[in-house]
């Protein structure tokens, strides 16, 4: 049986939290290659839209690392019948080839989600990759990743703080 | 050396985010792999509108079938593959976003799709048949229909038939290895 009701999700949920964030937004994007280094601060520009009928979120963004034009993709979802965060990722930089695939622990009550990543080196665990979204008003809202070691140490790796336009 | 090498072929930012200094050719050799392999010149095939003749499952082997259109469209640096589909479905319009790619991590390519019929993504990884120009990829998820916690294990069967031309048959695998084609859709230029 699914925990929450699209119907009532898209009225007054997650689902009508995603679908206020829809429009364009600007701001900075910070990156750590270290902890407590910024590597690189630069702006940032992106678009949300509801799609497939207010049940998806679609983050296209634009900005730059170390000079250089970067592009990505997030899809942010909610499964109504496990009542869990979801996320997809894939972008021209941090991912290469890779789709990160990120949900949140049940009952989660803000965008929390984690992911994990292979650093393909033998026999070393999963590293993880934690993501927040944090709605402070209807027109600011902050992104942020953590890379997690296996042992679960976290280090802040992007933060961006969106405005919208 | 060569474990160096392995890491970087993970994507450039979790190289670069382990706090280990790299020369300036490993961080290039690292870019270049997370760029676009050969394989991905197979997802590219389904770039382009095409006119989608759909058929799905009404219980048993019966198909019942409709017809709609899809777009293909190479993104991030010719990465991933976007495909938009709408189809009619019971009487309604019924729209998917997948996303196709092939990560190099673990040379296997991959699937994320979402529609209109759920909240829940699907994924799939799998391996591309030259010889039969199957493409084959696996996933599971919990029952679609929610009224249980058992999970349903499926495959997506791509055939590129040829460039004007491409089926993808989804399938669900059932618990004694059975196979159900639950969606059978048939993709021309």
């Amino acid at each position: 049986m699914a925990k929450f009701k699209f119907s009532e999700s898209v009225s007054n949920g997650v689902h009508k939290q995603y679908a206020d964030l829809a429009g364009e937004w600007e701001g900075t994007a910070k990156t750590w290659f270290e902890p407590d280094v910024i590597g690189d601060e630069s702006p940032v520009s992106g678009k949300f839209r509801s799609i497939l009928g207010g049940r998806f979120l679609l983050h296209e963004y634009t900005g730059s690392m170390q000079g250089k034009t970067l592009e990505g993709i997030t899809i942010y979802g909610f499964d109504c019948i496990r009542g869990i965060y979801q996320s997809a990722w894939i972008d021209s930089f941090h991912m290469g080839t890779a789709i990160m695939l990120s949900e949140s622990k049940p009952d989660s009550e803000s965008f929390d989600v984690m992911g994990h990543y292979d650093t393909n080196e033998e026999g070393t665990e999963k590293w993880g990759w934690r993501s927040e979204l944090k709605i402070i008003d209807s027109n600011n809202i902050v992104l942020t990743a953590y890379n997690v070691t296996p042992t679960g140490e976290e280090a802040k790796a992007t933060e961006v703080i969106y405005k919208r336009k | 050396m060569m474990k160096l090498k392995i890491r970087l072929s993970t994507a450039l930012f979790f190289v670069l985010s382990f706090g280990v200094i790299f020369s300036q050719s490993e961080v290039d050799e690292a870019m270049k792999i997370a760029g676009p392999a050969p394989e991905h010149e197979l997802i590219k095939k389904l770039e382009g509108k095409w006119n989608v003749h759909f058929q799905y499952s009404i219980g048993g082997d019966a198909l019942m079938g409709s017809k709609g259109a899809a777009e293909g469209k190479m993104i991030l640096g010719n990465r991933f593959l976007s495909f938009d589909q709408s189809v009619e479905f019971a009487g309604m319009n019924f729209s998917s976003l997948s996303i196709l790619g092939y990560d190099r991590r673990i040379n296997k390519y991959t699937y994320y799709g979402i529609d209109e019929m759920g909240t829940y993504a699907v994924t799939g990884e799998g391996d591309y048949n030259i010889s039969s120009k199957i493409l084959t990829l696996f996933g599971s998820t919990l029952d679609p229909t929610g009224k249980s916690s058992k999970m349903q294990d499926y495959k997506f069967v791509f055939e590129f038939v040829n460039d004007t031309e491409i089926k993808c048959d989804v399938v669900f695998i059932m618990p004694d290895k059975t196979e159900q084609a639950v969606v059978k859709m048939t993709y021309k230029k």
